[in-house]
């Protein structure tokens, strides 16, 4: 009989690495969600007992808080992925929180029936939460996408070099050809088999989900265990893959304490265990198209609790958590144009945007990944350097070193005079640095592409022969704003001056175009700037002027190299 | 309530003696002293700078034995020695070290001169408080700074003084308190680390400005205008250098700057009183035993203050008078017919 598993590996061209682990039973997510049942008991128990140990007088008044909460989103949000059952549920819980009081009044102890209560909470969210892997369907994804991927692909390389079809007749380009993975790729397969990876990409598409999972298999690490937003499970074919490729839900909506430390109690049983995450620290898509300036500090925060816990447990060699962060470097962004816009009604009138976004939809997707894979364009997935959870350098033993190259224990962090020591404020407090840690990384794990930097040239140029401020500058008309080629070259070559001296003191990263020639830059970036977007961002007009259809949209182009000072380059 | 053992002091200048004395009432203290006469001066006569050392004080030089044998550390030496003695204790020091810092200048290491006006990033690059140093030396990240109006000779005598604990850790606070327990002794406590350490630098120029009005007599009503507007000066210019203001309204700030600009217990005071009777800098500077930190302070708060085009004339005439040979009376002058603007600004 043929092993179709065995067929479907035998195919696999897209895999740069072999795999670090090659047993797929051995992976981490694989084991953890064999025992998903269990899992989901151990979150039960760590969150009940989280709430019995800190707010025990305090459970009737959690239990309707969250009721509160539940029932106005069920009225105000409701979505197509919520269960069938909810309204019922949450009448349930109230008619038994309204049995508790009545029985408190008399007198009679309602701790057992509060506890139950709470208990039946946790659990509907823990079921809720809880991804479930499959590996058939892991080989399938694996297989399949990157195939139809690399068929729109080859089949848009033959058809734009028509004239030269024999050149690209008899080859296959893989999206190796495509999508191209930088940085200490040895180190990270290394470290994964010495402890939990925490792998924290900056979010600019719609695309980057798939995008990543697509390079880590690339290198050669087991799947990744990440929380998708529950509005995502709300289209079917979504919801069908994510699910069994080590996706676990995070609804948005919830906002309730139970919620909330469920969530957390999951994540962190998962890093605990040693199941390699994704996750995306700023929360959403970057609005303003600029890497990441604040992040949401929840997982990291739990990271720093399980450091700190595996710490009490082991303090002479605790498992580790290490933490990579990594930029996605794309040349256009599909809904740039919706969602610089989000950023200007944000910041113009302080109102706030609602989560629901069009651009969510499976059909929106869909057409971005089409998009991407059929044009030319290509993208840079950009590793940071590992570090442990203090931001320190470590090594492929996983051993973690200060600036003067001395191996670090990291049970100091925790305690004092050798006596370990539980202190919330301050792993909040090391949870604030290592998020200031990671934006200062982006930074300079950012790949700057040539369409990055004409977009930022020839914003700030307008910005200076106007003189206005933003929002003045974004009304003026189109037709009015043209910079003279000469002009803008010039420009270009102090900036690019200005950014080879920042990759040789190692800020930031370049990609081949910066390079090369001045002219060849140019038209590289000229051609790849917004390349699918409605309007032009950028564009030589019939007089050879540069001139824009869209000037919120290269603003948000422009804004890929916020961070750097850049700007003062254009201050004289 | 923290297993402290020992606890040690780095630094033995007026300060750093007080504080170690201080300290002697609740631990054991090592103090380090770096240059060997003041060592051996101390180890024979148990006394230095006006202070008699108290019997739970040991007097070193051996930086490995004061890191092995005391896990808080308070380092009090002058900003210009500060990073120094970083990088000489920092191969001992671990990530459970507590570092509390009490020195009240900047470091500016990397800086010639002036921030140079092509640069890209802002001076904070350039110049750097003392938390700065510790985190760019060592691996120690649970640091915090004593500051406030703690005139050594004062709290040498006995008398009643406070003081503020600035850290982001609530540990570090607890640490200092255990440690500087006293019944004369009044600790507060700040989470505005950078904001307390900008303070009490920023006062020193001050304290400088006081001491020129001091030698030229010219009334409280001028030394009141003084000190207001030098306030208001001293948190644009923190403002700049990313600090809040909480740590400038408190003990830190305006604590010390009525401390040192009342009387001339202050070597900042004094040095702007000698000034003001006609001294010239270089002579002043041979003659002091220990660093004046304002007057450095006032070469770096120019700087910035025309970096970011800041309207600090205080700080200008100051620049002028030590470093331009100004004379004191042109520059009140120019202070007094510089352009009318708002009183309260910086709210």
């Amino acid at each position: 009989m043929v092993d179709i598993n065995l067929f479907l590996r035998k195919r696999d061209i897209h895999q740069l690495y072999k795999y670090v682990v090659d047993d797929e039973e051995k992976w981490p997510i694989f084991r953890y969600n064999k025992k998903r049942n269990q899992v989901i008991q151990l979150v039960k128990k760590y969150t009940l007992k989280h709430f019995v140990e800190n707010s025990s007088d305090n459970i009737h008044e959690l239990i309707a808080e969250c009721l509160y909460l539940e029932q106005i989103r069920i009225k105000e949000q409701p979505w197509r992925v919520d269960p069938s059952d909810e309204q019922e549920f949450w009448k349930d819980v109230k008619y038994k929180l309204k049995e508790i009081k009545n029985k408190s009044v008399l007198g009679e102890s309602t701790k057992r029936l509060e506890e139950e209560l709470l208990m039946k909470i946790i659990d509907r969210y823990a079921q809720e939460i809880a991804g479930n892997f499959k590996i058939s369907t892991y080989r399938i994804a694996t297989i399949l996408v990157p195939f139809i991927l690399s068929k729109i692909f080859n089949a848009s390389i033959r058809i734009k070099n028509r004239k030269e079809y024999h050149l690209h007749k008899n080859k296959s380009y893989s999206l190796n050809d495509k999508v191209k993975v930088i940085g200490n790729i040895e180190l990270i397969r290394k470290l994964s088999t010495k402890g939990t990876i925490l792998l924290l990409p900056t979010h600019f598409s719609n695309l980057d989900s798939i995008v990543m999972g697509w390079t880590i298999r690339t290198i050669g690490l087991s799947p990744f265990m990440y929380g998708a937003g529950l509005n995502l499970f709300n289209m079917y074919l979504f919801a069908y893959f994510m699910g069994r490729l080590g996706a676990y839900k995070v609804d948005r909506r919830k906002k309730n304490q139970i919620y909330l430390e469920a969530l957390k109690t999951y994540t962190k049983i998962s890093i605990d265990y040693g199941v390699h995450q994704l996750f995306f620290p700023g929360g959403t898509r970057s609005r303003s198209g600029s890497i990441e300036k604040k992040l949401k500090l929840g997982l990291l925060s739990t990271a720093i609790d399980v450091q700190c816990e595996n710490c009490r447990k082991n303090p002479e060699n605790p498992r580790k958590i290490f933490v990579v962060p990594a930029v996605i470097n794309y040349h256009f962004v599909l809904d740039a144009a919706s969602l610089i816009h989000q950023e200007l009604k944000n910041i113009g009138k302080e109102k706030y945007v609602t989560i629901k976004d069009k651009s969510g939809s499976t059909w929106n997707i869909l057409k971005t990944i089409v998009k991407f894979f059929s044009t030319s364009s290509d993208m840079i997935i950009s590793y940071g350097e590992p570090m442990d959870v203090f931001g320190n350098r470590v090594d492929e033993n996983g051993v973690s070193y200060d600036k003067h190259n001395r191996p670090i224990k990291l049970f100091d962090y925790f305690s004092f005079n050798n006596q370990f020591l539980w202190d919330e404020q301050r792993n909040s407090q090391y949870t604030i640095e290592l998020g200031e840690r990671i934006l200062k990384e982006f930074l300079r794990t950012n790949v700057v592409m040539s369409s990055h930097l004409v977009a930022f040239t020839a914003f700030e140029m307008i910005k200076k022969q106007f003189k206005l401020p933003l929002f003045d500058l974004l009304s003026v008309p189109t037709e009015e704003i043209s910079l003279e080629r000469e002009d803008f070259e010039l420009a270009v070559e102090k900036m690019k001056t200005k950014i080879l001296e920042l990759y040789n003191k190692s800020e930031l990263k370049i990609s081949e175009e910066l390079k090369g020639s001045l002219n060849d830059l140019i038209t590289h970036g000229l051609n790849n700037l917004g390349l699918y977007n409605e309007k032009k961002p950028l564009m030589i007009n019939k007089e050879g002027k540069l001139v824009t259809h869209d000037l919120a949209l290269l603003y948000y182009y422009h804004n890929r190299l916020d961070g750097y000072g850049l700007e003062k380059l254009f201050d004289v | 309530m923290y297993a402290i053992e020992k606890v040690g002091v780095l630094g033995s200048g007026s300060f750093g003696i007080c504080l170690a004395n201080l300290i002697s009432e609740n631990y054991e203290v090592m103090l380090y002293a770096r240059r060997q006469e003041v060592l051996n001066t101390i180890t024979v006569s148990r006394e230095y700078a006006g202070q008699r050392l108290s019997d739970k004080v040991y007097v070193t030089n051996d930086l490995k034995l004061i890191a092995d044998s005391c896990k808080l550390i308070f380092p009090v030496v002058s900003s210009s020695g500060f990073r120094d003695v970083m990088q000489k204790i920092s191969p001992y020091l671990t990530p459970g070290h507590v570092l509390i810092h009490g020195t009240k200048g900047l470091d500016v290491t990397l800086l010639n001169d002036e921030i140079p006006e092509d640069d890209f990033s802002e001076s904070r690059k350039y110049i750097f408080t003392m938390s700065d140093v510790i985190l760019q030396e060592t691996s120690v990240k649970r640091m915090g700074v004593i500051s406030g109006p703690n005139l050594a000779a004062e709290i040498a005598q006995g008398l009643p003084a406070a003081t503020v604990v600035a850290s982001k850790y609530d540990d570090v606070i607890e640490l200092a308190i255990q440690a500087l327990k006293s019944p004369r002794f009044k600790i507060y406590t700040s989470k505005d680390l950078v904001g307390t350490e900008l303070a009490g630098v920023l006062k020193n120029p001050i304290a400088i400005a006081s001491g020129i009005h001091a030698a030229m007599d010219l009334g409280h009503n001028a030394r009141a205008f003084l000190i207001t507007r030098g306030f208001s000066e001293m948190i644009k210019i923190g403002k700049v250098l990313k600090s809040d203001m909480t740590g400038f309204l408190g003990l830190a700030g305006i604590g010390d700057l009525i401390a040192t600009c009342s009387g001339n217990l202050s070597r900042n005071f004094s040095v702007g009183y000698r000034i003001g009777k006609g001294e010239k800098l270089k002579d002043i500077l041979s003659s002091l035993q220990e660093t004046a930190e304002g007057i450095n302070t006032v070469k770096i708060a120019y700087s910035v203050s025309k970096y970011y085009k800041l309207r600090t004339p205080l700080f200008d005439a100051l620049y002028e008078v030590l470093f331009q040979e100004a004379s004191p009376y042109e520059a009140l002058k120019e202070l007094l017919n510089s352009p009318t603007v708002k009183d309260v600004d910086f709210i």
